[in-house]
């Protein structure tokens, strides 16, 4: 005789069974699907710049990259005194928009520096779990929208070296960028310092800084359109910009 | 008065978030509410159609009576906090069939005496949050344009259900942790603070919607504070456990786990059925 309590049991596990089969198959394409895309999650400048500088000129990354296991080898990425490698971090949260650039204050109005190129090996890095503060975002350089110019007062313009913001909190941690204006417009940026204490507040900075950089350099103005489901992560970053904007106007 | 009584708390829920979910709609194809209304729709149809699938299944195997209302709700509680993926976004569709999918699932796999512990769409998006590193987005309190709609709904719940005090430890809790951590210097600090957390964040969706499913809330006027207070302590985006910050799904589930601990007899029927 068929016992109804165990043929429930034995479909349910079935089912459970076959649930977990699909979202391990999810992720094991998931996981695919992400060393895929890497250099593309990294924020790319919409056009090149128009008055290249020779010194300002960022080495090539090479064209064949040789293959890095990331799960094996975490530290495997170059280490330089600009790009020192950092330790393991415990929270296992993949991170897309990283490179191994210290936060650490930079100092205002320092000569412009070239963009760093991300190499294929610290793009793959960026997958690779980090001990502390997460580094910050990798810059983001580009051409400003045609007809789009700074806000300023009359009299005024931006005077030409990078510009970094102080701290501005918001809920859910800190944010600080860095503004590099050249012939008066804002060429290029990084975002320092972003919340990432928790998964939440990492996703939500990974989906809005990139877009909001590339708007910034884009229309030449703080006040670009909010992400959504990032607003609190937006306004701040907003005032971030407009504080490095304030920075850089001279008269 | 007396229609409001006739209908059913869960067609009450089910028609509160329908309004929610139709405004949202309305309002983000003048661009509102920033979600493309293509992507909402679609990611409504997928949720609604992964969870009425898994339940039927599950309910099936199970022999279990499902209440398509409840099977419902939590479609529409996935599609209101889960980013709505494009209809070319192969990686969102699976996420948000997945997060349906154990949604149901865990109505009942996770259940004791036909009951399930955990709120199911806390539960889908928590396990999935947590499996693969993706946690749900919440967009619906970043919309603060629906929030009058949440709330006048929310109004109308709570009538019903009675949780105002389990709310209001909710809300003291949060909003105070929220005052504490923020600029106490000036008003402007504090009113900032209270904006925040409570105009611009899923406070009020997931204090008026999640917190209150009577199925995974505790009986009693105290526990229900308790269980309000510790939800909202877990809630806080300044609570942490050594490097571990809760996400408010997994804030629910704790929650839902101490309702579950608190009651005696649920407990009890859960040890016999292992004996």
């Amino acid at each position: 005789m068929l016992n109804p309590r165990r043929d429930s049991l034995a479909g349910k596990l079935l089912l459970s069974s076959a649930l977990v089969a699909v979202s391990l198959a999810y992720g094991w394409w998931q996981a695919r699907e992400v060393k895929r895309p890497v250099m593309a999650m990294a924020p790319m400048p919409p056009k090149p710049m128009p008055v290249p500088d020779p010194a300002a000129v960022a080495p090539a990354a090479p064209a064949e990259p040789a293959p890095l296991d990331v799960a094996a080898a975490p530290v495997a990425a170059p280490a330089t005194a600009a790009n020192p490698v950092a330790a393991p971090k415990t929270a296992a949260v993949a991170k897309a928009p990283q490179t191994a650039t210290p936060t650490a204050p930079e100092p205002q109005q320092a000569a412009v520096t070239p963009p760093p190129t991300l190499t294929p090996q610290q793009a793959l890095q960026m997958y690779v779990p980090m001990e502390g503060a997460s580094p910050a975002f990798p810059p983001v350089s580009g051409s400003p929208d045609a007809g789009a110019v700074a806000p300023l007062p009359a009299g005024m313009h931006l005077a030409d070296g990078d510009f970094v913001s102080d701290r501005h909190t918001l809920m859910w941690g800190d944010l600080r960028v860095r503004i590099s204006i050249q012939g008066g417009a804002i060429r290029g940026m990084q975002v320092l310092q972003f919340p990432d204490h928790r998964s939440q507040s990492l996703y939500l900075s990974q989906l809005a800084l990139p877009v909001l950089q590339s708007e910034v350099i884009k229309n030449q103005k703080a006040q670009v359109d909010v992400v959504s489901s990032a607003t609190d992560t937006s306004y701040t970053f907003q005032d971030a910009v407009a504080d490095a904007i304030t920075k850089a106007t001279r008269g | 008065m007396t229609l409001f009584r006739r209908v059913l708390t869960y067609r009450l829920t089910l028609y509160y978030l329908a309004a929610i979910l139709l405004a949202a709609l309305g309002l983000s194809v003048p661009g509102i509410v920033r979600q493309p209304w293509v992507n909402l729709a679609f990611s409504t149809v997928v949720a609604l159609a992964a969870c009425l699938g898994v339940n039927w299944a599950f309910a099936r195997v199970s022999g279990a009576k499902s209440n398509w209302e409840s099977v419902c709700i939590t479609a529409l509680i996935i599609a209101l906090i889960v980013t709505p993926p494009a209809p070319g976004d192969l990686a969102g569709l699976g996420f948000v069939v997945l997060v349906s999918a154990w949604a149901m699932a865990s109505k009942y796999i996770i259940a004791v005496g036909g009951r399930h512990i955990f709120n199911p769409a806390a539960f889908g998006a928590a396990l999935m949050g947590i499996g693969f590193h993706r946690p749900v987005s919440w967009w619906v309190g970043d919309n603060a344009v629906l929030l009058p709609l949440i709330l006048l709904g929310g109004a109308l719940i709570l009538t019903r259900l009675r949780y105002a005090e389990m709310l209001a430890a909710f809300a003291l809790v949060v909003l105070g942790l929220s005052v504490a951590h923020g600029d106490l210097s000036s008003v402007a600090g504090v009113a900032h603070a209270l904006s925040m957390m409570g105009i611009h964040s899923m406070f009020c969706f997931f204090g008026l919607v999640m917190l209150t499913e009577p199925r995974t809330a505790p009986v009693g006027r105290w526990r229900q504070v308790a269980y309000g207070a510790s939800v909202g302590l877990l809630f806080s985006p300044f609570t942490h456990v050594g490097s571990y910050y809760f996400t408010p799904e997994v804030a629910l589930l704790c929650g839902n786990l101490f309702t579950f601990l608190s009651n005696k007899r649920r407990i009890r029927r859960w040890a016999e059925a292992f004996a």
